[in-house]
Order: C-alpha cells, then structure tokens, then sequence
C-alpha cells in the first residue's frame, strides 16, 4: 500500500511566534551538541588538515611547508614501492571480495533452515569474524607455518607439499586472501538475514512454475537478496583497500615487499619516517580510488539490484 | 487540573540536570595540603679539645681548653619544588629484573633523593616511534632515551635542553676526557657547540663462539688475527646433521641481514663503505663492498652453514628462541647488548673473538651505534630535567651500567673496570677493539631510517632470503637508496 493511498489526519501547524521557533532550533543544536563537537573536533577538522597537509611538506617538528602538488606527482613518478602497494591492494581486493562473498552467500544458505541447534551453527560461524587485530593475525602465523603448520599439515594429509606461505613473495597474498576467509561471519549474519526477508509465496510460485533448486536460486533468491549483497560488496571493497593490521604483525610488508598494502606503506611514510604531507597525500588518493569504485558501483547497481517497492524500470 | 509533562519537556529538564551534575563533577578538587617546612638550624656544640701541650724544661704544662663551637647542622633543606612530577620515556624495561629496569630504578631512586618533593615518573613504552613523534608534535616530550637514528636529526631543529648551565654543578662529568664520543657521533652530545645529551651505552658488533661445541669438535678457540677463510673453515667443521635425519640441525654461523649494522662491519673490513660522505649515494656496488656481501651471502647459500628462514622458523616452533644459546650455531654475530643478554644463561659457556680479518688487509674497522638521554627544549622544568639526564649518564650510572653489562659503557673507566671484564673470558677483546681498530659510528644522517629499511631490509634482505639474486639485489639496493636519499 503506498503512501499516497494511505489515511493521514493532517493538522495544521499552528502559527508559532519567531522565538518558539529559535528556541526549539537552539534545543536541537543543544542536543546534537556532543555528537556534532566531536565531528568538527575529531572527523572534519582533521579531514581538512589532512587535505592542506597533501600539498605540504611536514615532519611535525618544523612548520609545514608549501609543495603544490609534488606530492602527488611523486607517487605516480618516483615512489615504486607506492605502485607495488597499489598493485598488491588491489590484487588482495580482487581475490578476497569474490571469495568471501561467496563463502559468506554459501554458508547463509546451508544455515537458512530450521533445524534443532541451528544457532549453535550460526554462532560458530560468526564467532570468528569477531575475533580481529593482533590475536588473529599471531594465529594465522602458526597456522601458515611452512614445517608445521596446521595447514601444510593437512596439505601433507592429501599427499601435497605446501609452500612457504607468508615466506613466499608468490604464496603470501594468496596467506592473506585465505587468512580473510576468517571474518566472513559479519557478511553471512546480513545475508542470513536477507534470506530470510525472502516471501516464501515467491519459491513457491516458482515450484509451481516447475523452477529447479538452482533456478530458484538465480531468479528468485538473487534477485530479493541483491540489496544485501550490494551493500556487502560495497563495503567489502571499502574494507579490504585499507588491510593494514595483518600485514603489520605477520609480515611486515614482507618477502620482499610482497604484502606491502597501501594502508602499510602510508602507515610508514608517517610514522615511521616522518612524511606527514606525503602520507596525506596518499590517504586521499585512496580516498578518490574508493569514493570512485562506489561510484561505479551505484551506478552500476541500477542493473542489477532490485527494490521491492520500487516502480518497475 | 493536572498537566501531563510532555516528552520534551522531560528530556530539557533531563538535559539541564546532567549539565548541571557534569559542571559540579568537573570542580576542581581542593585538597588539604600538609606542608612541612625545614629550616637550617644552627646549633651550639660544646666540645672539648686539647690544644697543645707545652714542654718547658722544668715542667709540662697541658693546656686544655674548653672550646665553644658553633657548628651549622643541616636538617633536611627546603625543597625547592614541592609535588613535582617529571617524566622519562624508554622502549626497555623500566620494571621488573631486567638489568635495564635495574639501572633504571636505581636513578630514579638517587635522583628522588637529591631532589626532594620531585617524583621522577618512569615509563615504558613499546611503540616509542610513534609516541615520541605525538609527543613532539604536542610539545609534551618528556625526558627520553634516544638512539641515533633520529637524535641527530631533532637536534638538528632545536628539540633538545642545552645542558651546559647545569653541567657546571657536575665537575664530575668531562665529557671530552672521560668518555668515549666516536667519530661521527658528535651529533648525539654536541649541537652548535653547545651541550644536549649525556652519551648513555655504545653498542658494536662482536663474534660469539659457542665453547662447548667447539669443545665437542675438537676446534681450538681462532687466535685474534684470524681471517674470513678461517670463519668459513670453522663454520663448515661445526655444521653438521647431528640426528642423522637428513636434515642440517647444527650451523656454524648464524647473523642478521635487516639493518645497516648486519653488513656495515663486513664491508668496512673488506675496504668499502656503504655510504658516500656527503649521504647522496648508496654504495654498496663497489667492488669492496659486493665482495663484502658476496662472501655474507655465501655462507648462507653456497656453503649452507647459515640457518635459513625456515630453518629458524623451524627452530623458533620447537620454542628456540636464541639458536646460539640453545647449542645450534657455533659462532654468533652479535652485538655487546649480547654479553650482558647472556647472564640469562648461566650453563651457555661462550666467548668473544675479534672479528675476523679481511684475507689480506690487516687493518681492522669497528662500527659503534650510541644511545644517548636528552630532555626536550620546552621543558616546564628545565633544571629538573637536565639533572635528571646528567644523572642518567653521570659517572655513577655510567659504571653502574658497566657492571650490569647492558651494553658498552660511554664512561672510559666504566669500560675498563666494569663493562671489559669477565665473563665472558677474553672480554678483552673490548678493549682492544677500541686500541687497535678504526672506530666510528655508522652513518648518520637525515633519512636515514628510511634508507635503511629500503636498501638492507628490503632490497639486499629479498637476496638473503632467496627471493633475487645477489647481483640484482644490489643493483636494486643502490637505485632504491639513492631514490631515498635525493628526496631529501
């Protein structure tokens, strides 16, 4: 039923004198006071300083100096480690989002069922993804062990030799990718969710349109689930451009540079050596890098997502 | 008629409330302080004494006389600072059994008690990189151990408390005759003249040799001018497979490769450098240094008398940590912090050696890093916080230091008396390195954390752990280093 059809008692406002008005202004602002001292204090001004620093030169002892935009034409020029965390971001975005979808989509489904002690279930597969930071990542440093290891251990069981994993400058991104499986409980709780806004009338209308398990799945779960799944993916994407944590614990950028993230590397032009304007500079280019693939993908979603509730295109 | 309150008007009066109650919480407290104020007292003394005794030839006269005598007894002196609270900030210990907590506690204790009514309060702080530099920022850097990394650049932009005013109540601090200040490391003392850190520990390279298991091979202890030949010779007798699995479980040799301090010794014996004088160039092509490297590298990958990545991962699972204490490598390249690190091991029966010569070249090079105290130039008490880094390395710290073995003392006759004695057996070699070689700080210059990481840890590491050829891995070292140096 839409709005428009919908019984509203309208009532007229009446007509309030000027100060009522600023009063009640004040009374939100007065309100909103807390939560908006700590944007301006602690989001925005920050957000702005950062962007003046990009085109400055500042070690935090002496004044920032002017330097246009040489910042950001040393990234693209003269910093190759920038184009290699770059490409090693980007190879980890591309390996971890489809995966951890899919994992996430998989296990939504296996668990979408009203079995006795299915809770028991959703909660041990979403435990993990709440587990983060420093105690996962020394974890996972056991777990990929080269001699032993659980998983070159389990490897060994099917008869195959496992790499070095995080001493691989070819294996340790595929560690991180594996590694990020971990935490697919968040994506899988907002997926279960979706599965279950699904209106039962729709499957079985396909049932009696003869639809199969896997044409019910395309034409009719997909389709109700592709908010939830735009959202995830949009955020997926955000997430994984700013891996840094793992990195810094387990590897350190290393073998030889092969899990050096761009959060990482910005991480050491500014604490480590002093290069504030410069990792200013690289922040808010992975910021446009973002902002424009969730661009891309909004727009995109116009083709694919679907909104119950909206007029059909 | 009574009136409904309205959502609103409860949560206006709510919020009224809780301001009201968050203004009175926020009142400052008023203590009662109880002052105890001490004066100089003078106090009257009698006291007896016998003044001469007089011998005249018919008869003795002794005169004794009763002396009054006023004599000034000190109580306890007024404080001068009363609740005062300075800090001091280090990545060691500063609790706990450690001989660096030790040497810590053991300050803070003799300040506090030349300056009453001051609390020295002490913390440690892991990821001091970061913090120092949000301190800096924030104009609250307290008083710090520094090392040399990045000292002498904040000197150079006026961080640090001039100390020269306060060293004139210390005469028993002279820096230019008692300590050693190596080449290349005025920076860390001296700025535009004047006076800004108390030098703390010097920390240098030094070969280790594991005595029971040259023992158990009927290898000899090298005499003091033995060669890199006579390294490799030793080191290839001491690997061994010693459980017969297949597998090598004993090295010879084992170093590190992430730091200029892992290469700096090799090269310079060999005759190279691994920096031009002026810091523009990398230079770790020369014919000198490649040797240098070439031979490190070897050891690892030609001779395989050196663990490798997951050999120590291997050994670190199976909860070895240190594979020189555990009896798995014969020989060890270390540094100083190494002798003191081995009290823990009280079975470990290990020696030093002079590390050996370049094959050819009799003259000996020696690298020295320093860490050092100094207190920022904003300070809000500047005598407190100057007293308390000329207490840190004073004289009495300073032997204190050579006792506890933390590293190598800065004080000459901390050196010599405390540091430079046994155990190990031949901790002579101490002294004889600072005799008989070229001693000289490593490099120091702005960029220099980033060179490091870019040409040792990264480009020649991707070499040591298997990852590119030596050749390209130096070849790549030098276009990164010298990348990293033209940008500042």
């Amino acid at each position: 039923m839409s709005a428009k059809s919908g019984h509203f008692s309208t009532v007229k406002s009446a007509a309030r004198p000027r100060g009522q008005w600023r009063w009640r202004n004040i009374e939100g602002y007065f309100f909103i006071a807390p939560w908006l001292v700590g944007f301006l204090a602690f989001t925005l001004g920050p957000f702005i300083a950062s962007l003046l620093l990009s085109f400055a030169d500042w070690n935090l002892v002496k004044p920032p100096v002017w330097m246009g935009l040489r910042h950001y034409r040393t990234m693209f020029t003269n910093d190759p480690k920038w184009i290699k965390a770059l490409y090693n971001t980007a190879y980890f975005t591309v390996f971890h989002v489809p995966s951890l979808l899919v994992a996430a989509m998989l296990t939504a489904l296996l668990l979408n069922r009203q079995l006795p002690g299915i809770g028991v279930f959703r909660t041990l597969f979403y435990l993990p993804s709440v587990m983060g930071g420093v105690a996962m990542a020394i974890l996972w440093v056991w777990i990929f062990s080269y001699r032993f290891g659980l998983l070159n251990q389990a490897l060994a069981v099917l008869g195959i030799q496992g790499p070095k994993w995080l001493g691989s400058t070819v294996w340790a991104k595929p560690a991180f990718v594996i590694m990020s499986l971990w935490g697919f409980g968040g994506t899988m709780v907002i997926y279960l969710a979706g599965l279950q806004g699904v209106p039962r009338e729709l499957y079985e209308a396909a049932e009696i349109d003869g639809a199969g398990a896997w044409h019910k799945f395309l034409k009719v779960t997909m389709p109700m689930m592709s908010p939830a799944v735009f959202f995830t993916i949009v955020m997926t994407i955000i997430g994984s451009f700013q891996i840094f944590t793992a990195a810094f614990i387990m590897t350190d950028g290393g073998p030889a540079d092969a899990t050096l993230f761009y959060a990482l590397h910005l991480y050491r032009h500014a604490f480590q050596w002093l290069h504030i304007g410069y990792a200013s500079a690289m922040a808010w280019f992975l910021f446009l890098v973002i902002l424009v693939l969730t661009l891309i993908q909004v727009r995109l979603s116009g083709r694919w997502v679907y909104y119950a509730g909206e007029a059909p295109r | 008629m009574s009136r409904k309150v309205t959502r609103r008007e409860l949560l206006r009066v709510s919020a009224l409330v809780g301001a009201g109650a968050l203004l009175a919480a926020c009142q400052p407290k008023i203590v009662e302080v109880e002052k105890v104020v001490t004066k100089e007292v003078e106090k009257i003394v009698k006291e007896t004494v016998e003044v001469e005794k007089e011998k005249i030839v018919e008869k003795e006269v002794t005169k004794v006389v009763e002396v009054e005598k006023v004599v000034k007894e000190i109580v306890i002196p007024a404080p001068k600072y009363e609740g005062v609270t300075i800090r001091f900030m280090s990545s060691y210990p500063i609790t706990g059994t450690h001989p660096r907590a030790e040497f810590m506690q053991r300050v803070k204790e003799l300040f506090e008690a030349k300056h009453p009514g001051v609390t020295v309060e002490m913390e440690r702080v892991p990821d001091i990189d970061v913090r120092w530099k949000t301190e800096t920022a924030a104009r609250t850097l307290p008083v710090m151990l520094w090392d040399a990394n990045m000292f002498c650049e904040m000197a150079e932009q006026g961080v640090f408390l001039e100390l020269d005013d306060r060293l004139e109540d210390h005469p028993e601090v002279n820096l230019e005759k008692d300590y050693v200040i190596p080449g290349g490391a005025e920076c860390m003392v001296y700025h535009q003249g004047k006076v800004v850190a108390m030098p703390y520990i010097l920390s240098g390279p030094v070969m280790l040799c594991n005595m029971d298991l040259f023992d158990r091979n009927g290898i000899e202890r090298p005499p003091d001018d033995w060669t890199w030949n006579d390294l490799l010779d030793i080191c290839k007798e001491l690997t061994q497979d010693t459980t017969g699995d297949g597998r090598i479980d004993q090295w010879g040799f084992n170093g590190g490769t992430t730091w200029d301090e892992n290469f700096t010794q090799w090269i310079w014996t060999a005759g190279g450098e691994i920096i031009s004088e002026d810091h523009k160039h990398t230079l770790v092509d020369s014919p000198e240094a490649k040797a240098a490297i070439q031979f490190y590298y070897d050891l690892r990958f030609k001779h395989n008398v050196w663990p490798r990545g997951e050999d120590t991962e291997t050994m670190s699972v199976a909860g070895i940590t240190n594979p020189f204490a555990a009896g798995k490598v014969g020989i060890q390249c270390s540094n100083w912090g190494a002798i003191g690190a081995f009290k823990a091991f009280p079975d470990l029966n290990y020696d030093l050696l002079h590390f050996p010569k370049f094959p050819g070249n009799d003259k000996r090079y020696h690298w020295i890093f320093m860490q050092n105290f100094a207190a920022p130039s904003w300070s809000e008490y500047p005598e407190l916080d100057a007293d308390l880094v000329i207490e840190l390395g004073g004289p009495s710290s300073q032997r204190y230091a050579g006792r506890l073995k933390i590293q190598c003392p800065s004080y000459k006759k901390a050196i010599e008396e405390d540091f430079a004695t046994p155990p190990p057996e031949n901790a002579r070699v101490i002294l004889e390195i600072f005799a008989q070689y070229e001693v000289n700080h490593l490099p120091i210059f702005t960029g220099k954390t980033e060179w490091c990481v870019t040409v040792f840890g990264g480009e020649l590491t991707k070499a040591f752990i298997g990852e590119v050829d030596l050749d390209t891995a130096i070849k790549e070292a030098v276009l990164a280093g010298d990348r990293v140096l033209a940008s500042y």
